[in-house]
């Protein structure tokens, strides 16, 4: 009876690892957009490739959704070209060697007439070779600068890359004329990087670092740093660290007695930092691309509300993540390259594409020309006040 | 400066000496160690926020009945989980083992409970700092030196005014003894972990206000009332106080006049070359 058991046992298993094997083969097929129905005519396909699963999944569905209205939208007036668009999409699983898979399937077996994707830098950097060769135009959403720097011609971005915050931060210290700034990072990549890249941007300005400070992740007491800096009587404070720590190096700051502005990373977008640090945040400044609303009416921008209100009607909620904001933007600058050109595919669309200047999109004012794929070099500085982002003068 | 690193690092201190107040009345009552009580201070935070801020009950009312649930809980751990483990011959390694896996399940409960974001803990004493000349001082951090300095005076009242305070010292000597002339030793244990609970829990509830609360925020600050405790003299309740301020003030001073990167390193430094001159900390106690 023993051994019967354990036999139906094994054999249950058994079934259970082919279909589970079943399953995730089946996981990997296209999953087409609005325009399914009629695939067989002459639809133009928009790639799209991004984290579907895993950790950053949220971003990547977020992006999808990006694109859909932005199909969505150019169906609705009538296609592109005459014709209707759809997606086909693709999870690259945020790892650079699916990316080179999806990135292959598209250009190879859908052939997609452009693609929108990744989100990852690295995801873009190694799918480059396969979409340089097939002569396919790629918009991205990754935003280190170092894959636009490898000479490929068919990648662009779709925002600004990260040295923008840095340089527009400089800037406006300038403008404020801030003459001494002090520094709080922290001791890792993210704040290091930053510190410096701040400090090289602020060299052409008359401007003195009065104080260097540093912090731990995870750590919450700064008495030592923050008497270090309110002894130095700074203009302003320029704080980089990860979003978790933000909330309570920010409360800490104004609890030392610190009163002046604050320069920060755009980890200040995050809600979360408003309600944990509430009245200390005000006055803080930073760069970002846009703000991640929750209630369109919030939206200044009209492009912005018309997006937001079309995305919530049809997914439910606004966006999680910015990156709705990127492919909507990208998907939309192909279509604008196709109508320009008459041209579908291939180097032709890609000159159509180097030559869009002043594309009004959720991001900002595109111009591609002579750039490299770079199609914006500015952000937004936004203020928080009461709770509230502003855009500082 | 030197005036605003001293104040910062004297507040600073004195979670460390409450926290480390807690280790040494474990161990000077039950001659074991319990590393707990990080999780103790978190979760002492998140029971007044619950209260405080999710029922809407007044700041005072809300922190009594923090401070309360957490010494029941402080009672209820040792009657439920050292006490049973100790009659089943369990050894001090296992005890450390036993609060270490309650202290990573603690930790974990909190995540499920309340979410792993930082929960804000509005300060009932405002938040604007105040001016006395070049220092400036927020009203969370007199608070924090008051209300230790308060729990220090009726803690020292209790031990050696009450009987209670008596048969817990007499427990700690010789249980067997005090055991014999009629002292319940299973209650005056209790007791102590209870008491370190409870300090615990009031280090928490006046730190949340600057720091947030969230599931890691025991984390480092059990390591610093540890070494508070080892700083000065283990199982010594006085030496816990002194060690925590002197473990406060070092730390604050080296990340103000050194480099805030080797804070760390500075403090655990002075704490080993302090152990290595004086291997029973500041103020010695008794080897038994």
């Amino acid at each position: 009876m023993k051994r019967k058991l354990s036999w139906l046992l094994c054999g249950a298993m058994l079934a259970g690892l082919l279909a589970g094997c079943g399953g995730a083969d089946g996981s990997g097929d296209a999953n087409t957009g609005d325009g399914a129905a009629a695939s067989g005519g002459g639809n133009i396909k928009i790639g799209y490739f991004g984290p579907l699963t895993g950790g950053t999944a949220q971003a990547g569905q977020a992006a999808l959704n990006g694109a859909q209205i932005a199909v969505n939208e150019l169906n609705a007036a009538g296609g592109v070209l005459d014709r209707q668009v759809e997606i086909v999409s693709y999870d690259d699983k945020s790892s650079p060697e699916e990316a080179v898979k999806a990135a292959t399937k598209l250009v190879q077996v859908d052939k997609v007439n452009a693609i929108f994707g990744s989100l990852h830098s690295a995801n873009v950097q190694a799918a480059g070779p396969v979409i340089e060769e097939a002569q396919t135009i790629c918009v991205a959403g990754g935003t280190s600068p170092t894959w636009l720097e490898q000479g490929y011609t068919y990648l662009f971005r779709s925002i600004s890359n990260s040295t923008v915050s840095a340089k527009q931060l400089a800037k406006y210290a300038d403008d404020q004329s801030y003459k001494k700034i002090a520094l709080f990072t922290s001791n890792d990549e993210y704040g290091t990087s930053g510190a410096d890249g701040f400090k090289a941007e602020c060299e052409p300005y008359d401007i003195e670092f009065v104080a260097s400070e540093t912090m731990t992740n995870g750590d919450r007491d700064f008495t030592g740093q923050f008497a270090k800096i309110n002894a130095a009587s700074p203009d302003a404070v320029f704080i980089w660290c990860l979003g978790d720590d933000l909330g309570a190096v920010t409360k800490q700051l104004r609890q030392s007695g610190f009163d002046g502005p604050i320069l920060g990373s755009e980890s200040y977008t995050l809600p979360e930092i408003l309600e944990n640090a509430g009245a200390a945040t005000n006055g803080v400044r930073f760069a970002a691309q846009y703000l991640v609303y929750e209630n369109p009416e919030d939206a200044e921008d009209e492009n912005m509300k018309k997006f937001l209100e079309a995305y919530i009607e049809e997914f439910g909620s606004a966006p999680a993540s910015d990156n709705a904001f990127r492919a909507y933007d990208g998907v939309m600058m192909i279509a604008e390259a196709m109508k320009a050109s008459g041209a579908d595919h291939g180097s032709e669309l890609r000159d159509a594409y180097n030559d869009i200047d002043g594309y009004v999109g959720l991001a900002g004012t595109f111009s591609y020309k002579g750039k490299n794929g770079e199609g914006i070099e500015s952000m937004r500085i936004f203020q928080i006040q009461d709770g509230k982002y502003i855009e500082a003068e | 400066m030197f005036l605003q690193l001293l104040v910062g690092g004297v507040a600073v201190g004195c979670i460390y000496a409450l926290i480390g107040l807690g280790y040494s009345l474990i161990y000077s009552a039950s001659g074991l160690m319990s590393f707990v009580q990080g999780e103790i201070f978190m979760l002492g935070a998140y029971v007044a926020f619950t209260i405080y801020v999710g029922l809407g009950i007044p700041f005072l009312l809300a922190v009594l009945i923090a401070i309360g649930i957490m010494f029941a809980f402080g009672m209820l751990l040792e009657r439920s989980m050292i006490s049973p483990l100790l009659r089943r011959g369990s050894q001090q390694i296992h005890i450390v083992l036993a609060t270490i896996g309650l202290s990573i399940f603690l930790k974990n409960f909190a995540m499920i409970i309340w979410g792993s974001d930082v929960k804000n803990f509005p300060s009932s004493f405002g938040e604007s700092p105040l001016k006395m000349g070049p220092v400036s001082i927020s009203p969370q951090q007199i608070a924090i030196v008051v209300v230790t300095l308060a729990c220090m005076v009726l803690l020292h009242l209790f031990m050696s005014k009450t009987k209670m305070g008596t048969s817990l010292r007499a427990a700690a000597q010789d249980p067997m003894a005090a055991g014999v002339v009629g002292i319940n030793v299973p209650l005056t244990v209790g007791m102590a972990w209870a008491l370190a609970a409870a300090l615990s829990a009031v280090a928490g509830i006046l730190l949340a206000p600057i720091y947030g609360v969230y599931p890691k925020m025991g984390a480092i600050l059990s390591t610093k009332g540890f070494a508070a405790a080892v700083l000065g003299g283990y199982g010594n309740m006085y030496g816990a106080i002194i060690g925590g301020l002197i473990f406060g003030v070092v730390e604050t001073m080296a990340a103000g006049y050194l480099s805030s990167s080797f804070k760390d390193i500075i403090s655990f430094g002075v704490l080993i070359i302090v152990l290595f001159v004086m291997p029973n900390g500041i103020l010695k106690v008794k080897a038994d």
